[in-house]
C-alpha cells in the first residue's frame, strides 16, 4: 500500500512537472468544446438560391417575391438563360435554382396546374431534400392544405443544437486524453528503457499499473466536470438528471477507456505505433458512436456492431441522463455493459503487461 | 545528391519496418471506407414511431398505413393515453408520436381541416427536424398545386456514400500525415538522435524532405486505394479529371505534411506532438471541414474559424472533381489557398528550426 501511495505521486509528480503537456490536456479540449458544439448542425441557416424567369409574368414574379420574403431563402440572382444558371451551380454559388418556364400564367389562369422545375446541388442528398422541401413549402404557403401539422419538439423545444452536441464532444474529448494518455504511457517507459529499471525493483504488476492509471482516471473525471462546468456557465445547458449517476457511470467508463488504452500500450513497440494504432480503434469508435450520425440509421448489422463500442454507449447514457432525465431505473443495462468492459479490457492488458 | 538518395531510402525502411503501423496505415483508409459505404449513412432510416390514434376511423387508419408503407419508419407501438408518451421516449423505444385528434374523419369532412400532431424526440434536433419533415410530407401532402419537377444534380440517388468519400480522403490524408511527420521528427529529438543527423554533411532542408517524402508516397498509395474501392465497390463516381485530381492531392498532402513539420519544430516530446497533431486536428478536421455538416449552416463566426481548416478546401475541390466535373477555372481559389497555407507553414518552420543545441 505504501509502495503504491509512493508511486501514485511519482507519477503525479511527472505529468505536472511537463510543462507543454498540461495547457494540451486542460485548455485544448475546452476550448473544443467551447468551439465546436457550434459546428455540428444540420439546421439549414440560409439557402443561396437563383431563379431562371422564362414567363417574366405577373404571376412568375409572385414566385419570386414569395422567395425574397423568405427568411431561409438568399435569393441570389434572377436571370433567363440556362448557362447562367448551370455555372452558378457549378461554382457552388447557388445550391438551388428554381424555373419557371414560359406559359406558367397562362396555365394558371387557365385552371391547369402550371409547371415549375427545381435544380439542387445534391452533394449533401440530405441537405439538399431539406432544401428542396423548404422551396416547395414556401413557393405553396399560399395554397391552403387540408391536414395541418402541429409539430411540438420534446426534450429541446428551440431545437438548440449546442444542447445535443455538449454531452457527446465531451464524451468524446475525455475519451481521447484518457485513450491517448494510457496508449502512449507504457510503451513510453519501454521506448526510453525505463521499463527495466522498474521491473529490477520490488515494485509488483499490479501497483505499477494501478500507479500509472490512477492519475489519468482522476484527469479525465476533472475534465468531465470541467467540461459539465462550461457547458452550465456557457451554454447554460443543466442536467436533467442526477450528476452522481454520471459521475458514476463516469468512473466505470474511465476504467474500460484506460484498461483499452493500456492494452494497446502493451501490445506496441513504439510509442509511435500506440498512437497509430489508437487513432485507428478511435476513430471507428467515434464513427461508430452514434455522435454525427444516427446508430438508428444503420443497417441492423451495423448496429449490432455498434454494442461492442463503450463510447456509443456512454454518449448514449449522457444524452439520455443530460437532455432526457432518465434515471438509474431507464439505464441500469449501461452500468452493468461498461462494468463489462472495465473488467474485460483490463483484464486483457494486465495478463499481457510483461 | 548520393547521401541524399540514401537519407531517403533509409527513412523508407525506418516505416516499412515496423509491420504493425504499415498494417494500420493501409489498413485504416480500407476499414473506414467500408465503415462509410456500408454502416454509415446520414439519411433517415427505420426511424421508431409511435402512433397515438385517438379518433380510430378510416382516414386515420390509412394515413397510418401510408406513413408505415415507405419502409422509412417501424411501428414502436400504440399509445392509448397520455401518460404512455414519456416512458416511450425516455427508454428510447420511439423518437417520435404521431397523434389524431378526436373526430378526425368528421372534421376533415365538415370543417375542412383537421390536425395531426407530431410530437418528437428533439434531444437530437438535427434528427427531429428530419423525422418531422419526412412524416409531415407524407401525412399531408406539402407540394404545392402545380407540376413540380425536382432534379437532384450529381448526387441524383442522394447517396450519403457520394458526400462522405471525399471527407474521407481529406481527413485520413490530413490526420495521417502531419502525425506521422510531426511524430517521427520529435522521436529524433527525444532519443537523441537529430544531433547526430544535423552534424551529418546532408543539409536540414534536405533532412525534412527526406523525412516527410515517403509519406507523400504513402499517401498517393492510400488515395488510389480509397479511389478504386469506392469506385468499384460502391459505385462512386468520378466526374472530373484524375490527373487534376492527383495534383490537388499532391498539393493537400505537402499541406499535411507542413503542418507535421511545424508541429514538430515546437514540440519537445512524442507525446506533445501527438496530442497536437491528433487531439487537437481530429475534430476540427471532422467537425469544422464540412465533412458531415454543411459549413453554411454553421453561424457566421464558426464560418470565418472553418476557413483555417485546410480540409474545408480541399473537401471542396474534391467534391468539385468527383461529383461535379469542375476543372482549375472553378477551383483555382481553394487551390491558390492550399498553396499558401503550405508556403506559411514550412516558412514558419524554417524560422523556428533549430539547427543548434540547446
Amino acid at each position: 500500500m505504501r509502495t503504491l501511495k509512493f508511486l501514485i505521486r511519482k507519477e503525479f509528480l511527472q505529468i505536472f512537472r511537463n510543462k507543454a503537456m498540461l495547457p494540451i490536456l486542460f485548455v485544448m479540449p475546452l476550448v473544443q468544446l467551447l468551439i465546436l458544439v457550434h459546428a455540428a448542425s444540420l439546421d439549414i441557416k440560409r439557402i443561396p438560391v437563383m431563379v431562371r424567369d422564362n414567363d417574366a409574368s405577373e404571376a412568375s414574379r409572385a414566385v419570386i417575391r414569395s422567395i425574397e420574403a423568405s427568411d431561409l431563402l438568399d435569393l441570389r440572382d434572377v436571370v433567363s438563360d440556362a448557362p447562367s444558371v448551370d455555372r452558378a451551380l457549378q461554382n457552388g454559388d447557388v445550391t438551388l435554382a428554381v424555373v419557371i418556364p414560359p406559359g406558367f400564367e397562362r396555365d394558371k389562369l387557365r385552371g391547369s396546374p402550371p409547371e415549375i422545375q427545381i435544380l439542387a446541388d445534391a452533394v449533401d442528398g440530405l441537405s439538399a431534400n431539406l432544401a428542396v422541401n423548404y422551396v416547395l413549402g414556401t413557393i405553396g404557403a399560399t395554397e391552403p392544405g387540408r391536414i395541418r401539422i402541429d409539430g411540438r419538439y420534446r426534450y429541446n423545444p428551440t431545437l438548440n443544437d449546442d444542447n445535443y452536441m455538449v454531452p457527446g464532444i465531451l464524451v468524446l474529448l475525455v475519451t481521447m486524453i484518457g485513450g491517448f494518455l494510457s496508449a502512449m504511457n507504457v510503451v513510453r517507459e519501454r521506448e526510453i528503457g525505463t521499463m527495466e529499471q522498474l521491473n529490477v525493483t520490488p515494485i509488483r504488476k499490479t501497483e505499477f499499473i494501478i500507479a500509472k492509471l490512477f492519475p489519468f482516471w482522476v484527469i479525465g473525471l476533472l475534465e468531465l466536470g470541467f467540461g459539465l462546468f462550461i457547458g452550465w456557465v456557457v451554454f447554460g445547458l443543466e442536467s436533467q438528471g442526477s450528476l452522481w449517476l454520471i459521475f458514476a457511470a463516469a468512473m466505470i467508463y474511465l476504467c474500460a477507456i484506460l484498461g483499452f488504452g493500456l492494452l494497446i500500450s502493451t501490445m506496441a513497440d513504439t510509442q509511435q505505433q500506440a498512437m497509430l494504432v489508437a487513432w485507428f480503434v478511435m476513430v471507428v469508435f467515434i464513427l461508430m458512436s452514434g455522435l454525427f450520425t444516427p446508430v438508428a440509421s444503420m443497417p441492423q448489422w451495423a448496429q449490432v456492431v455498434t454494442w461492442f463500442n463503450p463510447v456509443m454507449w456512454f454518449i448514449d447514457f449522457m444524452r439520455r441522463v443530460m437532455l432526457v432525465g432518465a434515471g438509474f431505473a431507464d439505464v441500469w443495462p449501461t452500468f452493468v455493459v461498461l462494468t463489462g468492459f472495465a473488467l474485460g479490457l483490463n483484464a486483457l492488458a494486465v495478463a499481457r503487461v510483461r | 545528391m548520393n547521401a541524399f538518395a540514401g537519407f531517403i531510402r533509409k527513412e523508407f525502411f525506418h516505416i516499412f519496418r515496423d509491420k504493425r503501423s504499415m498494417y494500420v496505415l493501409f489498413g485504416l483508409p480500407i476499414v473506414q471506407l467500408m465503415l462509410f459505404g456500408y454502416a454509415i449513412r446520414n439519411e433517415l432510416n427505420h426511424a421508431d414511431l409511435a402512433v397515438w390514434d385517438r379518433s380510430g376511423d378510416a382516414v386515420t387508419r390509412e394515413l397510418t398505413s401510408r406513413i408505415f408503407a415507405s419502409g422509412t419508419f417501424r411501428m414502436a407501438g400504440v399509445v392509448r393515453h397520455e401518460s404512455e408518451i414519456d416512458p416511450l421516449f425516455k427508454s428510447g423505444r420511439a423518437r417520435q408520436i404521431v397523434v389524431f385528434e378526436p373526430d378526425f374523419e368528421n372534421r376533415l369532412m365538415r370543417e375542412g381541416t383537421a390536425h395531426v400532431g407530431l410530437i418528437t424526440d428533439a434531444s437530437d434536433p438535427n434528427q427531429a427536424q428530419i423525422l418531422q419533415a419526412a412524416v409531415g410530407a407524407i401525412v399531408a401532402d406539402v407540394k404545392p398545386n402545380m407540376r413540380v419537377s425536382v432534379r437532384m444534380l450529381y448526387n441524383p440517388q442522394l447517396r450519403s456514400t457520394n458526400l462522405f468519400v471525399p471527407g474521407l480522403i481529406a481527413i485520413i490524408l490530413m490526420l495521417v500525415n502531419a502525425l506521422m511527420t510531426s511524430i517521427s521528427i520529435t522521436r529524433e529529438k527525444e532519443l537523441g538522435t537529430m544531433e547526430a543527423l544535423l552534424a551529418s554533411p546532408l543539409p536540414p532542408i534536405q533532412i525534412l524532405i527526406g523525412k516527410v517524402i515517403p509519406y507523400l508516397a504513402l499517401s498517393m498509395v492510400n488515395v488510389s486505394t480509397v479511389l478504386v474501392v469506392a469506385n468499384v465497390v460502391f459505385d462512386v463516381p468520378f466526374v472530373g479529371s484524375l490527373p487534376l485530381f492527383f495534383m490537388e492531392a499532391v498539393l493537400f498532402t505537402m499541406t499535411a505534411l507542413s503542418l507535421g513539420i511545424l508541429i514538430s519544430t515546437k514540440a519537445k516530446t512524442q507525446q506533445v506532438a501527438m496530442f497536437v497533431a491528433l487531439g487537437g486536428l481530429l475534430l476540427p478536421t471532422i467537425l469544422l471541414s464540412g465533412f458531415i455538416f454543411p459549413v453554411e449552416n454553421m453561424a457566421i463566426p464558426l464560418q470565418v474559424v472553418s476557413n483555417i481548416v485546410p480540409a474545408r478546401w480541399f473537401l471542396e475541390i474534391v467534391r468539385g472533381i468527383m461529383l461535379k466535373g469542375n476543372g482549375l477555372a472553378e477551383l483555382w481559389e481553394e487551390t491558390l489557398i492550399l498553396a499558401v497555407m503550405t508556403v506559411a507553414f514550412i516558412a514558419i518552420s524554417l524560422k523556428n528550426f533549430k539547427i543548434r543545441l540547446e
